[in-house]
């Protein structure tokens, strides 16, 4: 697609009208301020600081912008951040899934697995919550940036306008989109580590059986190894190590349903907030613009409904002014005559 | 080529620029060309948190916010924004334009930034409705742009105008650098084709850039062909805009029995939806199968709720459940347009009609009479114009239909009476004579394809081989001309004398006759059609190498184009 750009001729044009105007006014300024207008007057029109000060004149002063927008910068800073740390969480994924030599376990979740190579289960599950306790305050925020603050009556007492309630309900809707793509991103990335972990532990079934599930049910949930089961006999070490395999079997399943429950939480809070349907008539911007230009017509119309009455009501007031000095004329008449 | 892809890509490049919280100003003319390829939430990714019209002035003051304005460079707008530039409300300005701006123009603006906001001025060619991504039209509907002015060989200077300009936006919008043909019969087509001719010359270094490559724009009239406007259609799309009209790539439900709140007002764009962009060229026959299919796609992917059991499913339905919300959306909409097409077509019989109108239309005026009887195509128009439960307005267009096959046939008049006695108005039986008037364009009525002579024989023998083949389908067996014109173009052998080069661009282009020809845009003077456009696209389909991008004024059905028909005569021309 081609583009032309006319910038240059644009400042160019500039440049001379800020000359004439200048000279035309001449008898306006004192000689030293023109010539710092001059200096100031960058052609490339990037200096922008310096333009406004000579401009602090002319302008109304700029309003700072409202505080949510604050809240917007930190969410797409620790955005940013989670983009990062799930691209690292990746390679570490990658790398621990590959083949090694280790007899360990690899899903044990004790030190001890890939000595000196791949990463350790631990370091991965640190990463991993730390994606999730940032999608956390991320969701947190979002949700205060929606509720809290909500753009509330101006500096000069004036409502909150349309235009400033609609650019606070698009930014939270933004932020809330790109927070939901991420949290599906990660959750996708994550099933499939889990799949592919599951896969390759199938490979290496334990060769004992699970058959005494009540010696399972009365030993305590813990995940400590095999040798620190306290008053483990040298004859029982074996019946222990199974016991111990069921033991950390069952572990695995609790917190697995722990973390299948903590991902369900999370998806259902992501759904609650404000994502557009994509493709439909909401969608379309000359149906927000209509709804726009709606809310202005039904503005004016409240206003000028409000105008009439207020008309009306002085005209009603100026009849009963009348009528009781019709009525006050006539009584002073009747006294008069009385009298 | 891709039209919709260039428009999107404009987009993208204008409020992906800057980055931070920024504002959109658009003005009317460019509201409609974003909002057909442009989404709410495309912008809103890209940090645009609000849009709003130039000629809004009650907008606050944001300061913090960056301000995007796309405008067509019309006084109007630039009035506007000169108005604002003056008084700004927003911290940073970066003006894009839809067309090419004058030198003029440029000094008044700069004149009006008096406080230096502007950043940018560009030029961002998009001045053009994308409808599909080979089907591009410039939005000129009645009443605001009457096409002729003073006779119908005239155009209105206005229209012009925006014709030629928004042609050369659309090439420029796809890199390319015209080679012009113009169909020779019509003088609307020659006065396009030197404007745009002039104004390639006036902007040659934009037309001359290394990276345009040359493609050949054909510029015809509807005039040449107003038959196809005039049929009823059987194709998704074409059907639509037929029966219900798609505006914008809007269609109206609204007064549709019992319809819901939600789909009062449809979006039909081929880029966001993927059964209709596989669906929109299919027959009606072919819809119905195609819908079923995504109906029982639809219920096969909705669990039923006693199918939730783990908590595995629950998260797998979770995660789905934005895609099947989607989905059901999509069906629903496909579903409720069907039905309303099939419902119109039983109550308005418009199986039976077409099949008439077909037959008019795919006759041959110069088939000896004993292949194809006059009399028993006279005969069955007439009976459907006797019919009582055929509409008004399918029995005037089967007249005109027939007039235009046959202008000096006998049964006109009696035609004439059958609809009288229908109770269409006189206004209309008017029309029936104007239409045969505006078809005829230099010479007799006759479909000016400029292949080479097609003598009686050749024509007698193809009359026989259809007779004798029969047709794969009665409702779809109208070939539009446009058809084998470019079928011809792109073999290389289309006749110069009846479609000339613009002096000066032609063979020293090296675009002699006999050469093939790869890049095709071709623009209808006087509007388009959703059935020429679907040709267009199976031709760049079926032969490789050629991609053909279609344009108009307008995209026409039957009511638009007798509108238009009626707007040239009442108005313009002094009959």
């Amino acid at each position: 697609m081609a583009t032309r750009s006319r910038t240059a001729l644009f400042v160019q044009c500039r440049h001379q009208a800020r000359a004439e105007a200048a000279s035309s006014s001449s008898n306006h300024r004192s000689a030293p301020l023109e010539k710092q207008r001059l200096i100031f007057r960058d052609d490339s029109a990037v200096a922008n600081d310096n333009v406004h000060d000579h401009l602090a004149l002319d302008m109304p002063v700029p309003t700072l912008p409202p505080a949510w927008v604050d809240i917007v910068d930190g969410v797409d800073e620790t955005m940013g951040q989670i983009q990062q740390t799930m691209a690292y969480l990746d390679g570490l994924h990658k790398r621990h899934l590959l083949p090694g030599f280790s007899d360990d376990d690899e899903d044990s979740t004790g030190p001890g697995s890939g000595g000196g190579g791949g990463p350790t289960v631990m370091h991965i599950e640190a990463t991993t919550q730390n994606i999730m306790a940032m999608l956390q305050t991320c969701s947190r925020h979002i949700k205060a940036l929606e509720r809290d603050y909500v753009p509330t009556a101006s500096p000069d007492g004036a409502p909150p306008t349309y235009q400033a309630s609609q650019v606070h309900k698009n930014a939270a809707r933004r932020l809330a989109t790109q927070l939901a793509d991420l949290s599906s991103q990660f959750r996708a990335a994550q099933a499939n580590y889990l799949t592919r972990l599951k896969s390759r532990s199938t490979t290496a079934t334990p060769l004992f059986s699970l058959s005494d599930t009540d010696d399972a049910d009365d030993v305590p949930l813990t995940t400590t190894s095999s040798s620190a089961i306290p008053g483990a006999s040298l004859a029982t070490v074996s019946a222990s190590d199974t016991t111990a395999a069921l033991i950390a079997d069952r572990d695995r399943e609790v917190s697995s349903l722990v973390q299948n429950l903590a991902d369900l939480a999370t998806v259902f809070r992501d759904m609650q907030t404000l994502v557009v349907d994509q493709g439909t008539l909401v969608d379309r911007i000359d149906y927000h613009l209509d709804v726009a230009a709606n809310h202005v017509d039904r503005g004016n119309v409240e206003l000028d409904r409000a105008i009439r009455y207020q008309a009306s009501a002085t005209k009603i007031r100026a009849i009963y002014l009348l009528v009781l000095a019709i009525v006050a004329v006539m009584l002073i008449g009747i006294f008069r005559q009385r009298g | 080529m891709n039209v919709v892809q260039a428009a999107q890509g404009y987009m993208a490049k204008m409020v992906g620029e800057s980055a931070g919280m920024k504002v959109l100003l658009l003005d009317p003319d460019t509201t409609s060309t974003v909002s057909s390829v442009c989404t709410q939430s495309f912008l809103l990714a890209k940090e645009v948190y609000l849009v709003d019209r130039i000629g809004n002035k009650n907008r606050d003051k944001m300061a913090h916010l960056k301000c995007v304005c796309f405008c067509r460079p019309t006084q109007e707008s630039i009035a506007h924004i000169i108005d604002e530039l003056k008084a700004p409300k927003y911290g940073e300005y970066y003006l894009y334009f839809s067309n090419v701006l004058k030198k003029l123009q440029v000094e008044k603006l700069a004149e009006a930034d008096e406080h230096e906001l502007v950043r940018e001025v560009q030029e961002c060619f998009a001045d053009y409705l994308a409808i599909n991504s080979d089907l591009f039209a410039l939005d000129m509907d009645l009443p605001t742009w009457p096409l002729y002015a003073g006779t119908l060989a005239d155009w209105d200077a206005r229209a012009l105008q925006r014709t030629v300009d928004g042609l050369a936006s659309a090439c420029l919008a796809l890199k390319k650098r015209p080679v012009i043909r113009y169909a020779a019969s019509s003088p609307h087509a020659k006065r396009l084709a030197h404007e745009l001719g002039y104004l390639m010359q006036q902007e040659k270094p934009l037309f001359e850039a290394r990276t345009m490559t040359p493609a050949t724009v054909l510029i015809v009239d509807r005039r040449s062909d107003p038959v196809t406007p005039l049929l009823n259609q059987w194709t998704y799309q074409a059907m639509v805009h037929e029966v219900l009209g798609i505006h914008h790539g809007l269609v109206d439900l609204s007064l549709v029995d019992g319809i819901r709140d939600d789909l009062k007002t449809v979006v039909l764009a081929a880029h966001d939806d993927q059964f209709y962009a596989t669906n929109m060229y299919a027959n009606f026959g072919d819809l119905g199968v195609a819908i079923k299919a995504y109906l029982d796609e639809y219920q096969r992917r909705t669990p039923n709720k006693a199918a939730l059991e783990s908590i595995a499913d629950m998260k797998k339905f979770v995660d789905e459940y934005p895609e099947v919300r989607r989905l059901a959306g999509n069906v629903s909409k496909h579903v409720a347009l069907t039905s309303e097409l099939s419902r119109i077509v039983d109550d308005e019989r418009l199986l039976d009609v077409s099949e008439v109108e077909q037959n008019v239309a795919c006759a041959d005026t110069s088939a000896p009479a004993l292949l194809r009887s006059d009399e028993a195509l006279a005969e069955s128009v007439a009976a459907k114009l006797r019919d009582p439960l055929v509409s008004g307005e399918s029995k005037f267009k089967l007249a005109v239909l027939f007039a235009l096959h046959n202008p000096r046939s006998p049964h006109l008049a009696s035609f004439k009476q059958l609809l009288a006695d229908a109770a269409v108005s006189p206004m209309k039986l008017d029309l029936m004579d104007r239409v045969v008037r505006y078809a005829t364009i230099a010479g007799p009525a006759s479909t000016a394809t400029g292949t080479s002579a097609t003598t009686g024989l050749a024509q007698f023998g193809k009359t026989v081989m259809r007779g004798l083949k029969g047709v794969e389908n009665v409702y779809t067996q109208h070939v539009p001309p446009l058809h084998s014109v470019l079928e011809t173009l792109v073999r290389g052998k289309l006749k110069e004398s009846a479609y000339p080069f613009l002096e000066g661009t032609g063979a020293s282009n090296g675009f002699p006759e006999g050469v093939r020809v790869n890049d095709v845009i071709v623009f209808m003077c006087g509007g388009t059609t959703f059935e020429e456009a679907r040709f267009v696209h199976q031709l760049s389909a079926s032969v490789p190498g050629v991609r053909v991008v279609l344009g108009g004024n307008t995209v026409h059905n039957s009511q638009s184009f007798l509108k238009q028909i009626y707007d040239a005569f009442a108005q313009r021309v002094a009959s």
